[in-house]
């Protein structure tokens, strides 16, 4: 085992120093925003005028579409989505570019759908979205169970249904939604197409007022008559092509996006610690000497906690760098972290009650958000599911 | 020699050298695991382990091994005979550990080396009250027999040699016997019997020259990879058992309550093991360990591994019991290696 991130940050900067500095500005500005992003349930529009959107645009793309030496590699995308986090997690949730639309374009895709789906994250003059649209009403954590149609129709296909909690729905330009031709083939009938928000029958029915993470909105979408192209199914020319599985193209997001998140995550618990760390001595903590100690020894503990969380994510990464099966580790580095990042929020919640409001309100922000962290992108329960069935503990990997 | 993959700055991948040391070790532990032999509890079978152990010459191995090698190397040796045998593990690995400094001590005590010597790997603290203790192990031998050294918890001087009569006649001593999960172990727990800082008025006073310190470090490193593999055993027996045993016409790992513990099993196991090679890898990681991190994720393993196995996790027969046990233990021992350098 090897780990030295302070050779990737400086890999980075050697190879996108531009972006490097994009980021560092950005961090600086983040912390006023986020208070502001929270309020509002949205990102502050004179955001874009700040920043060069277009290199926010590209932050996610595939590198061979355009994308930045800055997050070419699960791992660099680690370790900058953890200093990101470490400021606001909700902001870098809902920023802009293809999210997680990008890895199911990416590996199921023709040529040409990846070359059109992508560049139109080109674009410097505004920010612009991608989502994913997997989960229904009737359909969460069994993904493969969904119930959304799609019905040939001479060149076209014809969808049909309703599609929940999709992170950047409203502001998405394009949604990679899935749909099954049909639903008594389980995930083998399960076909995923890029849908464009102009596109007629397809409609915003609403954003969701959350709890926590309220800068990355999440939105509640409808198809009715929908008709797109039969090109717009990924990985189909419209007249023949292999069978897809699609539901392959979504766990490929997860795996892309977990260690990302899980790093989003821990970044936040670490950023909570240091404030916490900074305020457990001062006379607005409204603690005792003794509790004091007893905090900071604790709050030791959290900091250990979190090393191991990082190590999970990491390995994760290294995985999927590597090309490796990474969607255990993914979710163990997932679940490991959202539990931890609650008990966290929990810890300074009881033991932060009488601080001044000023000082706890970081504390209150954490706590709403860190119950996001064990729902999106697969509740903890459904990750744990998942780890009892891969996880082989006589296997060279669990030594 | 290369310990670990250093072509990119994060890798997990294990090097070939590092290979080399992990299956040797597995040799010895399919040869003494303690759930595949049998008469396990038997003199002759823990004889016959610690013998296996120490033919793999780990002090000999160390010593050949640069200095940011050690501990890597150590860590992989306890994890994988730990997982299998851990008295024996822990017995023979820290007499390779002490060796060395028995040997730079000089006649007589370099005749040691062929002997058990016992010396206190610290004080566990000082006390409220002002008055130092020690505390010695002995997994798998007697120490009323050995010869006790106290090592000082601050500065870097031994005092000794003691017999077990010296210091009952000098100080408060504890036998604990046996040790909680070793029916074969022993732990000694010294005190002054006067509340202030003890001075010693018999015996000598040695400078160890930082090997002591070296050597509580590296039983550091030895105890946190004796936990790491019982936690690995832990899952192992738990995801066996829950495979094979049945409710309600299935095996219990299909029911949901079961399988979200084997998970939470899978994921603290593999926090664990992570956690301390990143603090004993020798690599840029650099993390220091807390214990009490390393206390709270090997606890949750094997009170999880416990659970899944119900009542007969709590009875003899399977692992379960001498796991949670054991790792209570260890878990001690690691607790009194911090009185030096606390967390």
């Amino acid at each position: 085992m090897h780990i030295d991130t302070k050779h990737v940050i400086a890999q980075i900067q050697r190879e996108d120093h531009d972006s490097w500095q994009l980021m560092q500005s950005l961090l600086n500005d983040l912390g006023g925003l986020a208070q502001e992003a929270d309020r509002l349930g949205d990102m502050p529009e004179h955001l874009w005028g700040r920043v060069p959107v277009g290199l926010l645009n590209r932050m996610n793309l595939p590198v061979v579409h355009g994308g930045l030496p800055l997050t070419a590699t699960a791992v660099r995308r680690c370790v900058v989505f953890e200093q990101v986090g470490r400021v606001c997690p909700g902001l870098p949730i809902g920023m802009p570019g293809p999210g997680l639309s990008m890895p199911p374009v990416f590996a199921l895709g023709t040529p040409e759908q990846q070359s059109s789906y992508f560049a139109r994250f080109h674009d410097e003059s505004r920010p612009v979205w991608g989502a994913f649209a997997i989960t229904e009403p009737e359909a969460g954590s069994d993904a493969t169970a969904l119930r959304m149609s799609a019905r040939r129709d001479g060149d076209d296909y014809i969808l049909n249904g309703n599609k929940c909690f999709i992170t950047n729905g409203r502001r998405a330009d394009a949604v990679v939604v899935f749909a099954t031709l049909d639903a008594s083939k389980g995930r083998f009938g399960i076909r995923a197409f890029i849908v464009d928000k102009h596109t007629p029958g397809f409609s915003v029915d609403r954003c969701e007022d959350m709890m926590g993470l309220r800068a990355s909105q999440l939105t509640a979408l409808s198809f009715q008559d929908c008709r797109v192209p039969a090109s717009s199914m990924l990985g189909h020319n419209g007249k023949r092509g292999p069978l897809i599985d699609a539901f392959t193209g979504a766990q490929s997001a997860w795996d892309y996006m977990r260690p990302a998140l899980s790093a989003v995550i821990n970044g936040s618990c670490f950023g909570v610690l240091d404030a916490a760390r900074e305020a457990v001595s001062g006379k607005d903590a409204g603690l005792s000497t003794l509790q004091a100690q007893v905090v900071q020894r604790d709050l030791k503990v959290f900091q250990a906690r979190l090393e191991s969380a990082r190590l999970l994510a990491l390995r994760a990464a290294w995985r999927y760098d590597q090309g490796q099966r990474a969607s255990l580790d993914a979710s163990m580095a997932k679940a490991f972290s959202s539990t931890l990042s609650m008990e966290l929020g929990q810890y300074l919640s009881h033991h932060f009650a009488l601080a001044e409001p000023g000082q706890r309100a970081r504390f209150d922000k954490f706590y709403r958000d860190a119950k996001a962290f064990d729902i999106l992108e697969g509740t903890g329960d459904m990750q744990r599911l998942m780890i009892s069935r891969a996880f082989d503990p006589t296997a060279e990997q669990a030594a | 020699m290369n310990m670990s993959d250093n072509h990119t700055p994060v890798s997990f991948a294990v090097s070939a050298d590092m290979q080399s040391f992990i299956d040797a070790a597995q040799v010895v532990a399919r040869d003494v695991d303690m759930d595949k032999v049998s008469q396990r509890d038997s003199q002759a079978s823990l004889d016959h382990a610690l013998q296996a152990v120490s033919a793999l010459q780990v002090d000999a191995l160390l010593e050949s091994l640069g200095a940011d090698e050690r501990d890597p190397v150590l860590l992989q040796l306890a994890h994988t005979l730990g997982a299998a045998r851990p008295e024996a593990a822990w017995q023979s690995l820290l007499a390779a550990l002490e060796r060395p400094l028995w040997q730079a001590l000089g006649e007589p005590f370099a005749k040691a080396q062929t002997g058990r010597v016992a010396w206190a790997v610290g004080a566990t603290d000082t006390m409220s009250d002002g008055s130092p203790r020690w505390v010695v192990w002995s997994p798998a031998s007697t120490l009323t027999s050995d010869v006790i050294w106290l090592l000082q918890a601050e500065g870097d001087r031994m005092v000794g040699p003691y017999t077990l009569a010296d210091l009952q006649k000098a100080f408060d001593v504890t036998v604990e016997e046996p040790v909680m999960g070793l029916p074969s172990g022993q732990a000694l727990w010294i005190r002054t019997k006067v509340a202030t800082q003890w001075a010693p008025q018999t015996g000598l006073a040695l400078s160890t020259a930082g090997m002591a310190e070296a050597a509580r470090h590296q039983h550091q490193v030895l105890l946190a990879g004796l936990l790491t593999g019982m936690a690995q055993r832990v899952s192992q027996a738990a995801y066996a058992y829950a495979k094979t045993r049945q409710s309600g016409g299935k095996p219990i790992m299909q029911h949901q309550a079961v399988a979200l513990r084997l998970a939470d099993i899978a994921m603290n196991q593999q926090a664990l093991w992570l956690y301390v090679q990143a603090c004993f890898g020798g690599d840029k990681a650099g993390t220091t360990l807390s214990i009490g991190h390393v206390h709270e994720l090997a606890s949750r393993v094997t009170r999880d591994g416990v659970q899944v196995a119900g009542a007969h996790g709590f009875v003899e027969g399977l692992p379960f019991k001498r796991l949670f046990e054991q790792t209570r233990t260890v878990l001690t021992a690691l607790r009194a290696t911090a009185a030096v350098q606390p967390q």
